[in-house]
């Protein structure tokens, strides 16, 4: 789990896996919430190829006990968002290794044509991509359970 | 009284529709019209003893209940503690719906109070904006018969809205921005998104919007 000086890996392959934490009341009869993904840039995920579910979990202080895990693919990424009025939004994933998380990840955008900066799109667009990536969550992809609300706090 | 409510006959459950279905039988003099049995909440000083016959509301967050008022020799209308009837087991869609409003009233209460430990996990706690304009939008909804399935903070910084109806799903969410944005969608259908002001009207065409995709 701890970086010890690797490089990030930028490719990553439709089946990899990805593991998201989430409170227990961001699932909703049998899918994911859209409250559960936050808008770009800023969703982080850890990769599969290089960790465990549990890991998304870790915490010195026990922050983030009580959440749940769920596992879903690259390939359910939404890869682009096209708007009619507005401008087109690309989606894709870039290794961001902390030293105590290599395989911490983030789910970025861009504009299309690409300008090769992370372009934070329009509420309405993010809101569509979430929507996009929660249609993929079922609930059979819960790794491990969440027993704990976003809104309480560690100790309850 | 009591002959007269012991003189018993089966009363047409198509008048008391559903919320009688949990009670059992309710019997009554077959001589009294249905409409003078009265169900009412029990509201304390604030009962009307001429209101029609509906859905008891809950109050207060307390368990459904309803208070039947039998009909006296005189036939005048009497309060009578007698039966208290746990309308719970079976619920109507009327009283889900309700239940599911008070849950979510009750919900944006305590998100309301300091949720100071969201910024250790990294979340905005819902701001002033986001706190108002989710509670004009739950007194709006209420108003229309729509009530959310569920109401949360959003990781993304704000209050967050569901509406479930079989596989049709509604969004609303309360941005820390001042923004609002709402989506219609369903597993296999379009997903519809929009933006909202926080004012009665885009609020009030929000719930409509939805009610009809949930209903679809």
């Amino acid at each position: 789990m701890l970086r010890l000086g690797r490089e990030p890996v930028s490719e990553f392959l439709p089946e990899e896996t990805l593991y998201l934490r989430y409170a227990s009341n961001h699932f909703l009869e049998g899918q994911l919430d859209p409250a559960a993904i936050r808008s770009q840039p800023g969703q982080s995920v850890n990769r599969g190829q290089f960790s465990e579910p549990e890991d998304v979990l870790f915490s010195e202080f026990g922050l983030f006990d009580g959440f749940g895990v769920i596992g879903f693919w690259v390939r359910d990424i939404p890869i682009e968002l096209v708007k009619a009025n507005g401008p087109a939004y690309c989606f894709f994933m870039t290794h961001t290794p902390l030293d105590q998380n290599y395989a911490h990840s983030e789910i970025n955008s861009d504009q299309i044509p690409r300008t090769g900066q992370i372009k934070r799109p329009s509420k309405t667009v993010s809101l569509e991509f979430r929507i996009a990536l929660c249609k993929k969550i079922k609930r059979e992809q819960i790794l491990i359970e969440a027993v704990r609300a976003i809104g309480e706090s560690p100790q309850n | 009284m009591s002959s007269r409510i012991s003189n018993l006959c089966l009363l047409p459950r198509s008048i008391f529709g559903h919320f009688l279905s949990g009670c059992g039988v309710l019997r009554t003099n077959f001589s009294l019209a249905p409409s003078q049995i009265l169900l009412e909440h029990y509201s304390g000083e604030r009962k009307k003893p001429s209101m029609p016959i509906l859905a008891p509301m809950t109050l207060h967050g307390s368990e459904p209940m309803a208070y039947i008022r039998p009909i006296a020799d005189d036939d005048r209308s009497q309060t009578q503690t007698a039966h208290r009837i746990e309308l719970r087991l079976d619920p109507s869609a009327f009283w889900q719906r309700n239940l599911r409003g008070q849950r979510a009233r009750r919900e944006l209460e305590v998100i309301a109070r300091s949720q100071s430990h969201l910024r250790s996990l990294e979340v905005d706690p819902p701001n002033e904006f986001s706190i108002r304009s989710a509670r004009l939008a739950l007194k709006l909804f209420e108003v229309k018969g729509l009530n959310p399935s569920s109401l949360s903070i959003s990781m993304d910084g704000g209050v967050a809205m569901s509406f479930v109806a079989g596989n049709n799903r509604a969004f609303l969410e309360f941005c820390n921005s001042e923004e609002i944005v709402a989506a219609c969608y369903s597993e296999l259908g379009a997903t519809v998104v929009w933006q909202l002001q926080e004012n009665q009207k885009d609020l009030s065409e929000a719930a409509i919007k939805i009610r009809v995709h949930l209903a679809s």
